[in-house]
């Protein structure tokens, strides 16, 4: 099927965080692959430079040549607000953040849970996002155009089995601080939002299973199967676009209806971990 | 006999006695429905305020000073009422940070960790000490006082103070899940304003007016919804979200007012 004509970002730049790992790497270098189709430039962040280098010369051999890698550690303050400045430095300004750096959790009951692992999920899925929301926001506000989109998860408007209570308080409080963002900044055409995808799987990912694994995933989900990283990528590339202007203090759930579901399992991918 | 005769209690933030907020209010209805309550707060001197208050009612009650926000603490808290009175039925996870802070952009990392270390970390490190021992026993009622900045953004703090109250319902959500076949059940309670003894002293008749139109609540109302949820019969509430009226919950906000409230009360909102 020949591709419509997407949401155009030319003349944009984006940072996409936890984007390392090139093809190995799951959703975030898919959603900077979909980033740079539609024309922005893009800035791949990872926390091992290795990793951030790897998806940069994926997407420059993809023939896209305006990416760069900036490795830093986002639940660190003072390199995320260099991170941002680098960006700045290299590309001359900033439109979009995709923050998709997250920690996982050990999904142990909550009376296991370990100091260490509740401030862990903490620094990375809480702390980092507003280290990141704060110093992209003074860049932004200068310029009156700003897309802050933050890759959650479906489990934080739940529960989840599979990352435990650290992991769903911390995506919780994120969503506190894109409410409170969202009205902060809407005036300066900085928008604030949060995507909630379901279980989403790489194509390659679901080659080297089991027919039957496959089917018993495809039917815990109303759709039928699981989200594909395009499909993400999509929306991500929607909420950066101008067109998405209006939209801004949302979590927008991309599940497959999985949410909704009554009953059954606390996670969609808990059957299969 | 009370509801709760027989029931240990422990209300975080309690501190105050008459001059206190809504921890205060819990503490005071908790031990007139017959529980034994620990009131903790920061200092020994704002918590045995409220201890005297209690016992001068005929209620019993001791205090307890330690901070939430600790881990350690939190532990110790836990375990001393425990060792005090061999078990602790009632969690009332009260004690917050307050306040004004600015927008992002110019708030410092300080002010952001320390909001999320007292309203988030504090009830869950509160929480995980008392859980144990609730199991144990096949009795928890653990109480999240909430705001209603969970569900909007806060009228009077910063995005540090939304950000953990939001996180708290998703702690409570995960919790309640986690541990309803034990007897635990774990809510959040949504207060919009409460009159606390000293805002009540200080504003005189204009308090008075906002706790009778219903904006307001007083403590003690706080206090009331968390006996009911403490009490045996409630067994069967866990993950709920009460929200307590008062400004609007349920409708659109008006930017304009809150602008103007904000230009008022000096409170930055990021112009």
């Amino acid at each position: 099927m020949q591709r419509q004509q997407r949401f155009d970002l030319n003349g944009m730049v984006a940072l996409v965080t936890g984007a390392g790992g090139g093809s190995r790497g799951g959703l975030g270098p898919l959603i900077a692959r979909a980033l740079a189709e539609s024309g922005s430039r893009i800035a791949i962040n990872d926390r091992t430079p290795e990793r951030a280098r790897e998806t940069v010369a994926e997407l420059r051999a993809a023939g896209y040549d305006a990416v760069e890698a900036f490795p830093a550690d986002v639940a660190n303050s003072a390199q995320v607000d260099r991170l941002i400045a680098q960006v700045v430095e290299r590309f001359g300004q900033l439109d979009i953040l995709v923050n998709k750096a997250e920690a996982h959790g050990s999904g142990r009951r909550s009376d296991q849970v370990s100091d260490d692992e509740w401030e862990s999920l903490l620094a990375v899925n809480t702390h980092a996002p507003f280290y990141l929301s704060r110093a992209a926001v003074r860049h932004m506000r200068q310029r009156r155009f700003g897309r802050i989109i933050h890759v959650s998860h479906i489990t934080a408007s739940r529960t989840s089995a599979l990352n435990g209570v650290a992991y769903v308080a911390a995506k919780e409080a994120l969503y506190g601080l894109i409410r409170h963002l969202s009205i902060e900044v809407a005036q300066h055409g900085i928008t604030v939002n949060a995507i909630l995808p379901g279980f989403i799987v790489t194509p390659k990912l679901l080659h080297g299973w089991e027919e039957e694994r496959v089917q018993r995933l495809a039917e815990t989900i109303p759709i039928r199967r699981a989200g594909t990283p395009e499909e993400v990528a999509a929306l991500v590339v929607f909420l950066a676009s101008h067109e998405a202007s209006y939209i801004t203090g949302a979590a927008i759930p991309i599940d497959g209806a999985v949410s909704v579901v009554p009953g059954g399992r606390t996670d969609p991918a808990s059957a299969f971990a | 006999m009370g509801r709760l005769t027989g029931l240990v209690a422990l209300v975080t933030g309690a501190g105050g006695g008459e001059m206190g907020g809504g921890g205060a209010g819990i503490a005071r209805v908790l031990a007139r429905e017959g529980a034994i309550v620990a009131v903790n707060d920061l200092h020994e001197d704002y918590a045995r305020a409220t201890v005297d208050q209690i016992t001068r009612n005929g209620g019993q009650s001791f205090a307890l000073a330690g901070d939430v926000s600790d881990p350690r603490q939190a532990n110790e808290l836990v375990s001393s009422v425990i060792a005090r009175c061999g078990r602790l039925d009632i969690l009332v996870n009260n004690a917050a940070r307050l306040g004004r802070t600015p927008a992002v952009e110019r708030m410092s990392d300080e002010e952001w960790h320390s909001y999320i270390a007292v309203n988030l970390s504090g009830p869950f490190y509160m929480s995980r000490a008392a859980i144990p021992h609730m199991m144990q026993r096949e009795y928890g009622r653990i109480i999240n006082i909430g705001s209603l900045a969970a569900l909007r953004a806060s009228l009077n703090g910063g995005a540090g103070y939304t950000s953990s109250k939001r996180g708290l319902l998703g702690l409570t959500r995960q919790l309640a899940a986690e541990f309803y076949t034990y007897n635990i059940t774990v809510n959040a309670v949504l207060p919009a304003g409460i009159l606390s003894g000293r805002l009540r002293a200080e504003m005189g008749e204009r308090a008075e007016a906002l706790v009778a139109t219903r904006r307001w609540a007083l403590p003690d109302d706080i206090g009331q919804i968390c006996a009911y949820l403490a009490s045996p019969e409630a067994h069967l509430i866990s993950a709920s979200v009460i929200v307590v009226p008062g400004v609007n919950a349920t409708g659109l906000g008006d930017f304009a007012q809150y602008r103007a409230m904000a230009r008022q009360i000096g409170k930055d909102i990021g112009e």
